[in-house]
């Protein structure tokens, strides 16, 4: 298993070193520089050329990349942010963990509520809690983010004054934060997070819960399960025994391919509720053409695909005994 | 589903809220208390190097007059701040904090003359070529140190080198040299005469070179003091959350006194929709820069007062002159005269703003006010077009000429709606005469890449008016390749005109000077001018002594305060 973990490990660096140089000159490629931000009748078109030389942007292409590529390589440096005037790695290393703290509650409430619906719709076939959930999942899992996240700022965060019970953005009350105790900082966090994580984990709980859902009945109606029911074992250790750890392999191997989409997901999240994680760090770069930034960001993202898809086969072999990694 | 269909038809929030006829401000619902103030446009000064001293005794009066402290301003923001260093700041959300965290050697007064700060007085040699300003011997660093005539100097020094790139750097190219003469008394001396000196020398926060002088010119773009900034303002800096807020306190040491609140939050805020909403739910307590059509829903709002300034900025559609179709200037004329430009206005700005006859607006002092007009008149456009030899031939309903149809295409940037909204409104209005235009919305790099190169036939864009007059970088013929006189203009009189009146000290002749330059240009419709729009600002009621002005909404930000039975926080 480690040898296996090492191996996959040594694999995707070749991987991202080609995503770095791919992202590199598509960047470049883009129309416009980042001195563009300076854009204004005021600025001398000297002030500007002494912004690009400072930051290297008068050196030819080829000689830009091996710099740079130096840099990550031997100092793993990824250079100075034009539009953050700051080091790269500061601003991610502030971003980073508020992204996912979004996405690991995102993933929270996709699971919980996935999975326990899902079991729930299969016990209850044809019910109406079946019938209301499918076409609820339905409706979820087919709107945009965006467009949820626009919906609920609407109707919870001040558009409605009757049920104004959330903050329109942000990660904490920044003005009584400070004052708070532990339990009340706490909720504070809670009350900002529910929100954004509920857009972010909705759609994919939707997914999950009708995969949850197939799987189960395709279980329930396997032979080992009238076999429990025979033994006179009662119908919660039928299902939840016998029948969830069956049903649950699948919904692993989406779960790991779900993680990709929850970081891309939250691009979209944190524009729409401010939330200031990579996300928007990401979005202000390609507008920018903040092109170290850009580069950083998107080899992180890069980074939690291969790691995401690891974490999938890892669990994968724990749930089924069938599958060794070697 | 009644219901989804309704909010999805709210375009969220308050788009279409405001589509009903909008009332006129200051036509606010029964409430005793003004709700809708519009701010008086001073006449700018201009040049003068008096003091203005009502201005000067009314800013004083608040030190003299009881008034609470304590409680905190939360400001919206869209975007985040680049650095909090004045050198390397180049957004707009850096230099509004920059504004409370540090001194300059002068304050501005609304009608743009200067006030003291830093510097208490100053005067000029007799042949005017060397400025003296006498510092204030009690300012402090927010560290203890004091602020002098060295820090003066360090700082022009550091805004002129050219390996940190500050951003206005031109401001200061006619500064040969900057002479400490005591430790409360500094000197600059100029390489020539010209009327903006006082402003040219003033320009740019003073920084403190005790601090500073560590850091190589090369680092300065990266350096902690853009993030951890140490100034001698009425604020100091506490706290920066990237993309969350921006936090500064009192600064009990303040040379005027400590500034009535207690903390000022500048709250980093995704879109103007998500603004509005927390202004509604008081989230945050200011906001400036209001789109229009959220107006009338923040208008009816009991605890918030709005604010309505000139505007100090104008849109237009550029006609790219090297373009054989907009060689003439009698087409560009009837170009102009097919646009309806009071509908755009009334539809998209819902009534704020103005049409500029002109490049400089009447907030400046050299503002012409009867420049020559084109008001919309889609026949006498017909008729111009005809007399240039555009007429409708093969009866197809379009104009053309030696066969070839008129028709072009407009760009302008994506995220700036009322651009986009003007390009579709323009395309129905030309089809009125005859004239095929297809819009064309790009990214913004894209957009002024294309304007640089000179790609485009033509474009909606607009600028800021700065508070110098000087017409060079956006119409002389010197700024068609490398600076931002996109559309080519070219005329040999008004370069003429233009270089003279820069320098032109008496500001009698210099005004007659500009005026004939405006002629010009509104003669020569480069540009079809289509809108000013007025600054809507939005506060909340509890905060005292607020006073807008054309120089900007924070001109006194360091003065408001609120009364202890109304403060929130």
């Amino acid at each position: 298993m480690h040898t296996y973990i090492i191996r996959r490990i040594l694999i995707s660096i070749p991987l991202l070193f080609g995503l770095l140089t791919i992202n590199f000159f598509l960047i470049h490629a883009a129309p416009g520089d980042p001195t563009d931000i300076f854009y204004n009748p005021d600025m001398d078109p000297e002030a500007r050329e002494n912004i690009r030389r400072i930051y290297g942007l008068d050196q030819p292409l080829g000689v830009q990349y091996l710099k740079y590529i130096q840099g990550v390589v031997l100092k793993f440096e990824f250079g100075y942010s034009i539009a953050k005037k700051r080091p790269v790695k500061d601003e991610i290393l502030e971003a980073l963990p508020n992204t996912i703290q979004l996405s690991a509650l995102a993933l929270l409430l996709e699971l919980s509520l996935g999975i326990g619906i899902g079991i729930l719709a299969a016990v209850k076939q044809q019910s109406t809690f079946d019938n209301a959930t499918r076409v609820t999942a339905l409706t979820f899992y087919s709107m945009p983010s965006f467009y949820l996240g626009l919906v609920l700022l609407f109707l919870f965060a001040g558009g409605v004054s009757a049920t104004h019970w959330f903050p329109a953005s942000g990660m904490v009350d920044i003005v009584r934060h400070e004052s708070m105790s532990t339990l009340g900082r706490l909720g504070d966090r809670a009350i900002h997070i529910f929100l954004p994580s509920l857009t972010l984990g909705i759609g994919a709980a939707a997914g999950i819960s009708r995969y949850m859902r197939g799987e189960l009945l395709e279980v329930i109606r396997q032979d080992y399960m009238r076999t429990a029911r025979a033994k006179g074992l009662t119908e919660r250790v039928v299902v939840f025994k016998h029948g969830l750890r069956n049903a649950l392999m699948p919904i692993i191997t989406i779960m790991g391919l779900s993680l990709p989409f929850l970081f891309s997901g939250a691009v979209i999240v944190e524009q729409v509720f401010g939330w200031p994680g990579m996300g928007r760090v990401a979005v202000d770069a390609a507008f920018q053409r903040d092109y170290s930034m850009f580069l950083a960001v998107n080899l992180i993202f890069g980074a939690m695909v291969v790691v995401g898809n690891l974490v999938a086969d890892i669990l994968y072999a724990m749930v089924d005994p069938r599958v060794r990694l070697s | 589903m009644n219901r989804i269909v309704r909010i999805t038809s709210l375009g969220l929030f308050f788009t279409s809220l405001s589509c009903s006829p909008s009332s006129t401000p200051g036509d606010s619902p029964s409430d005793s208390a003004q709700r809708v103030i519009e701010v008086e446009a001073r006449p700018d000064r201009g040049r003068s190097e008096e003091h203005n001293l009502e201005f000067e005794a009314r800013w004083n009066e608040l030190y003299n007059t009881p008034h609470d402290n304590g409680d905190t301003l939360v400001i919206g923001t869209i975007g985040d701040a680049d650095s909090l260093n004045d050198l390397t700041s180049a957004a707009i959300t850096g230099s509004n904090v920059i504004g409370l965290l540090f001194l300059s050697l002068t304050r501005t007064n609304p009608d743009f003359s200067h006030a003291p700060s830093l510097a208490e007085s100053w005067q000029f040699s007799e042949d005017h070529l060397e400025l003296t300003f006498h510092l204030r011997d009690d300012v402090f660093w927010h560290d203890g140190v004091k602020t002098t005539a060295h820090d003066v100097k360090f700082t022009f020094e550091k805004q002129i080198s050219p390996n940190i790139g500050w951003a206005t750097i031109k401001w200061k190219q006619f500064i040969k040299e900057c002479v400490v003469v005591d430790d409360y008394t500094v000197k600059f001396i100029f390489e020539r005469l010209y009327p903006y000196q006082l402003m040219d020398a003033v320009v740019g926060a003073v920084l403190p070179k005790h601090i500073l002088e560590k850091v190589p010119d090369e680092e300065m773009v990266s350096t902690d003091f853009n993030r951890n900034p140490v100034g001698n303002g009425p604020y100091r800096f506490k706290e920066w959350k990237a993309q969350q807020y921006i936090e500064v306190e009192a600064n009990e040491n303040y040379f005027a006194g400590r500034p009535p609140l207690d903390r000022i939050i500048f709250k980093v805020v995704p879109d103007q929709e998500n603004l509005a909403l927390q202004l509604k739910s008081g989230e945050i307590d200011f906001m400036d820069g209001v789109p229009p059509r959220f107006f009338e829903e923040l208008a009816r709002q009991e605890n918030l007062v709005a604010y309505i300034a000139p505007g100090r900025s104008y849109s237009y559609l550029g006609w790219n002159l090297l373009n054989p179709l907009f060689q003439s200037k009698k087409v560009r004329q009837a170009l102009t005269m097919a646009i309806n430009r009071q509908e755009i206005i009334d539809s998209l700005l819902f009534e704020f703003g103005e049409i500029p006859k002109g490049p400089v607006l009447p907030i400046i002092w050299a503002h012409h006010p009867n420049l020559p007009d084109f008001p919309y008149d889609p026949e006498k456009a017909r008729q111009y077009l005809a007399e240039e030899g555009w007429k409708d031939s093969d009866g197809d309903g379009w104009l053309d000429k030696d066969g070839q149809r008129f028709s072009f295409t407009v760009k302008t940037n994506k995220g700036n709606q009322i651009r986009e909204d003007i390009l579709i409104l323009v395309q129905d209005m030309f089809k009125e005469v005859g004239i095929a235009v297809r819009p064309n919305i790009l990214e913004w790099t894209v957009f002024i890449g294309d304007m640089d190169k000179k790609d485009f036939e033509a474009a909606v864009a607009g600028w800021s008016v700065g508070l110098k007059m000087d017409m060079t970088t956006i119409w002389h013929s010197d700024s068609i390749n490398d600076k931002f006189n996109f559309v080519s203009y070219s005329n040999p009189e008004f370069d003429r005109l233009n270089d003279a009146a820069i320098f032109e000290m008496d500001s009698e002749k210099a005004k007659q000077m500009w005026w004939r330059a405006q002629e010009m240009i509104a003669e020569d419709q480069p540009y079809t001018f289509l809108y000013s729009p007025k600054d809507i600002n939005f506060v909340h009621r509890r905060f005292q002594n607020v006073q807008m002005e054309t120089v900007g909404w924070n001109y006194n930000l360091e003065q408001w305060w609120v009364p202890k039975d109304k403060q929130k926080y």
